[in-house]
């Protein structure tokens, strides 16, 4: 099923995001993202030693993969960090798109809104492509949609935490008061049910990168992911069946054979 | 002139902003900067001084969630 889309005017075929970090190898890491499909990857900026001169080897194995790079904000902690290191990230990786982190709160990496406001103004007004990480706070979203973030990232549940969508309830109000953002998963994801899960509640897509990289085997993970979005998406588009609190037999009732209301006649006569 | 380098102290004969990474066996191709907290294009690199007590951040592409 051909189901492409578009990410700030780039047409994709996956909607499977993949982190790069946390891997066993570089190896590993290589061989699970061209198994997945996938055809975005995160990546980042930190501190080089001289000494390892050429930097570090998992850049050469990203680079190569030919994927579209979203260098992400991590560590950031005010609107001055993030425009900073956008702009080192824009000469290095080549892209406009950065993934905007900025974390208000150190146990649970929870976002702080109001800088991630400020952040989003100053980014946008520097030709940055936001794709927001945030909480699943409406407004929040809403008000990142309106001053041109195209791409919105609430979380299912804290960075690394495997705990799925924890508030089902706040993604689905965010998919219907918001359906022209394109919407994206992003962090808190530990199984392929909880990737299925996001895109049958009509999510654009979902961004991975723990529950693959830390599994026993990164590779069938990562297909596993693929084959969950792909199921989720499908059945989405479908038009899922409305619950019920009652039991309706699927079986037709017409024709029910005999045996029945015999029994019931037998049950009935006197001992 | 002593400059702080990624945290470490660094002492250096040039102001010279390229000169100094090349010193430091930097990739210039690898690697951007930030000057006390101020992106420095790549393009700007040749022309750009130094000056004592500067903090340079040098950074290159890693892994990323």
């Amino acid at each position: 099923m051909s189901d492409e889309w578009s990410v700030y005017g780039i047409t994709l075929s996956s909607r499977l995001f993949l982190g790069t970090a946390r891997y066993p190898s570089p190896a590993i890491m290589e061989e699970a993202i061209m198994q997945s499909g996938a055809e975005v990857v995160t990546t980042s900026l930190r501190r080089q030693s001289p000494k390892a001169k050429g930097g570090r080897s998992i850049w050469e194995h990203i680079a190569k993969l030919g994927c579209n790079v979203l260098p992400n904000t991590a560590g950031c902690r005010s609107s001055k960090e993030v425009l900073l290191l956008a702009q080192m990230s824009r000469e290095i990786f080549e892209t406009d798109w950065i993934k905007l982190e900025v974390t208000g709160d150190e146990y649970n990496l929870q976002p702080d809104p109001f800088e991630l406001i400020a952040a989003t103004e100053e980014l946008i007004s520097n030709g940055f492509k936001v794709f927001a990480y945030t909480t699943d706070d409406l407004v929040v979203c809403q008000r990142l949609y309106g001053m041109g973030c195209e791409v919105i990232m609430p979380w299912g549940s804290p960075i690394g935490s495997g705990k799925g969508l924890i508030n089902r309830y706040a993604l689905e109000t965010l998919r219907d008061r918001m359906p022209n953002a394109t919407l994206l998963v992003d962090a808190g994801i530990g199984l392929p049910s909880h990737a299925a899960l996001a895109m049958e509640l009509g999510f654009d897509g979902v961004l991975v990168n723990t529950a693959v990289a830390t599994a026993d085997d990164p590779v069938s993970m990562s297909i596993a992911m693929s084959h969950a979005v792909k199921a989720g998406r499908l059945a989405c588009l479908a038009g899922p069946m409305a619950p019920s609190d009652t039991a309706h037999a699927s079986t037709p009732v017409l024709g029910q054979p005999f045996w029945q209301t015999e029994s019931k006649k037998r049950d009935s006569q006197p001992n | 002139m002593n400059i702080v380098v990624n945290g470490q102290d660094v002492e250096t004969a040039t102001q010279e902003l390229k000169s100094i990474v090349e010193s430091l066996g930097y990739q210039c191709n690898k690697v951007v900067i930030a000057v006390n907290q101020e992106f420095i294009a790549k393009e700007n690199w040749e022309e750009f001084r130094v000056a004592a007590g500067d903090t340079l951040d040098v950074l290159t592409p890693v892994e990323g969630g």
